[in-house]
């Protein structure tokens, strides 16, 4: 089943793929839209494919990788199956820059890519601030100065909200910060693909130590492997891996969370061998879920992330109530 | 030459001046009370812990070492080991190989087979009594083919079957011209299996020395302050407190 599990979903993925270019409002030819857009012959199916709908499922696509990734990278490193993305602390900072461009209207050169840049330019702040603050790569405290930067930015972030310049303002940003892969343009694509790349090579290089540390801290050090470095390494990658995610698409909730959990069975437990195939279920899922947000009637919008959370909520509740006949 | 050779070793307040050797072929026992300050010399052997002063491993400064290749010479079993997932067993041993890099399949097989954990390969490590578990430990190590084995208690938590089963097998693991180096709380098994003992207190040596000399009725009533009776003459020897 192991080595099952890789080709699955990347089977599934190019399903879910295909599924989403051809769902939408208008109905159009999925390969005829692609083959003219990608001739360059805009024709108006051309037009539905390239210019909307491929840009939305990539960025659908990226986000959940994104976010998948991470969750198992953090879970991995703290030995924990409840450590989620958010813990990093540049979800909040990416969120409070982006906030900054609604509120102070900044980085308007960047034009519709501005909640973007600023998102990236919050989380990047936020990951220096939780570098400098915590001094050294010990998970553990990585994490707990994660989540004191992280509230800090929540509370700034609140103080924002609360002396919105008015209220279109407000309800703009809260609109965004609900997450969402729609109006988003291959633009958003050029800034989440590199971070995205560069983000999981950091993570993957440290396969190694995310298996020596199911073992604890002292024998994966005892086995040669740099603990601290190689912890930094991986709250660098997921650092920029979900600010990225964040900035171009909000806040999408549980799927850090829980994909690693679906995954976890089938790969043996192991740490890991859970990245890639949780990179490849974020993928799928967060594509998924936007497809049903699509399949809703016009003019009632439920934001991306609200879907995924009341999704997410329960299944949740399912694995607290698992783990709770192993207690009670 | 020494497998490990320890000068003026200190550790902030908890070690000081501990200057020791570790000689091929044998089981070198540290003994002490609680907070004597065991767990620490052991961890900094393995790099786990900052020290001063001079650790020399086959005659080489430690620093100058890599860290994945001191990590092929010393192998490191640890007091307690919790297992964050419930990797397989198979699985567990095969980080043993994580200094080498590599997942030898013969070399996990024989170290699964010469700790008869094999017949339990593909069993989840949660399902396993903590007997089983401490044998599965010791594979992973084995895997890993050291030199030398540092060990902390490895047999604390264990009943009389399994502590007897993991001190041959270290025993077996220096007669094959490797050392052993663990900390010990079974007076009685310390005296069967080491050939030398190391008497710690708050952090300094006390007594150092072959088996017999050191474990004295009168060296340990000192140590543990409690008179102890000390047979070492019978077979097994037999030390236990009056």
């Amino acid at each position: 089943m192991e080595r099952l599990v890789q080709p699955l979903l990347i089977i599934f993925l190019f399903i879910v793929f295909w599924v989403s270019l051809a769902t939408g409002s208008t109905s159009v030819s999925v390969t005829s839209g692609l083959l003219d857009w990608l001739g360059n012959d805009l024709t108006e199916q051309a037009l539905i494919i390239g210019e909307i709908r491929l840009p939305r499922t990539l960025i659908a696509l990226a986000v959940g990788a994104a976010l998948g990734l991470s969750g198992a990278a953090l879970q991995g490193l703290l030995r924990n199956p409840l450590a989620d993305p958010s813990l990093v602390g540049a979800s909040q900072g990416a969120a409070l820059g982006a906030a900054t461009v609604f509120y102070f209207g900044l980085f308007s050169a960047f034009g519709a890519l501005a909640t973007t840049v600023a998102g990236l330019l919050g989380a990047v702040i936020a990951l220096f601030l939780i570098m400098g603050l915590a001094g050294t790569g010990r998970p553990a405290l990585v994490i707990m100065a994660g989540l004191a930067i992280s509230t800090l930015a929540g509370a700034i972030l609140a103080m924002v909200l609360n002396f919105a310049p008015n209220p279109y303002a407000m309800q703009e940003l809260v609109f965004w910060l609900l997450g969402s892969v729609s109006n988003r343009s291959m633009d958003n694509l050029t800034i989440l693909l590199p971070a995205l790349l560069v983000g999981s090579i950091l993570v993957l290089t440290q396969k190694k130590l995310l298996a020596g540390l199911s073992l604890g801290e002292q024998i994966a050090e005892s086995m040669g492997l740099a603990v601290n470095r190689g912890s930094r390494i991986i709250i660098l990658g997921t650092a920029i891996l979900v600010g990225s995610a964040v900035s171009v698409a909000g806040a999408i909730g549980f799927v850090g969370l829980l994909v690693p959990h679906l995954l976890r069975p089938f790969v043996a437990y192991r740490p890991d061998k859970l990245l890639l195939p949780s990179a490849l279920l974020g993928a799928i899922l967060v594509c998924v879920a936007d497809i049903m947000v699509r399949g809703l009637p016009i003019g009632r919008e439920l934001k991306l992330g609200v879907l995924t959370s009341l999704i997410g909520a329960p299944f949740f509740v399912w694995l607290v109530w698992k783990e709770r006949k192993r207690w009670i | 030459m020494d497998m490990i050779s320890l000068s003026n070793l200190s550790v902030d307040s908890r070690l000081s001046n501990i200057s020791l050797n570790l000689k091929r072929g044998e089981i070198l026992g540290i003994i002490g009370p609680n907070g004597a300050g065991k767990s620490t010399l052991l961890k900094s052997v393995v790099g786990v812990e900052n020290y001063t002063g001079e650790i020399k491993i086959l005659g080489e400064i430690f620093s100058s070492y890599k860290p994945k290749q001191r990590a092929r010479l010393v192998g490191y079993l640890p007091q307690t080991i919790e297992s964050a997932w419930s990797l397989k067993v198979e699985d567990v041993v095969a980080l043993g190989r994580t200094p080498w890099g590599d997942e030898h399949r013969e070399k996990i097989e024989a170290a699964m087979a010469l700790t008869d954990v094999a017949r339990f390969a593909n069993r989840n490590i949660s399902e396993l009594s903590g007997g089983e578990r401490a044998r599965v430990w010791l594979a992973r190590v084995f895997a890993g083919e050291p030199q030398v084995i540092v060990a902390d208690e490895p047999i604390s938590s264990l009943d009389i079957h399994y502590q007897i089963e993991v001190m041959e097998m270290l025993k077996q693991f220096s007669e094959s011209g490797h050392s052993v180096m663990v900390a010990i709380h079974d007076l009685s098994l310390a005296a069967r299996y080491c050939q030398r003992i190391i008497l710690l207190e708050r952090g300094e040596i006390i007594a150092v020395g072959p088996t017999k000399q050191t474990l004295t009725g009168e060296t340990l009533s000192k140590l543990f302050q409690i008179s102890v009776h000390c047979d070492l003459e019978s077979n097994p020897p037999i030390i236990l407190p009056k």
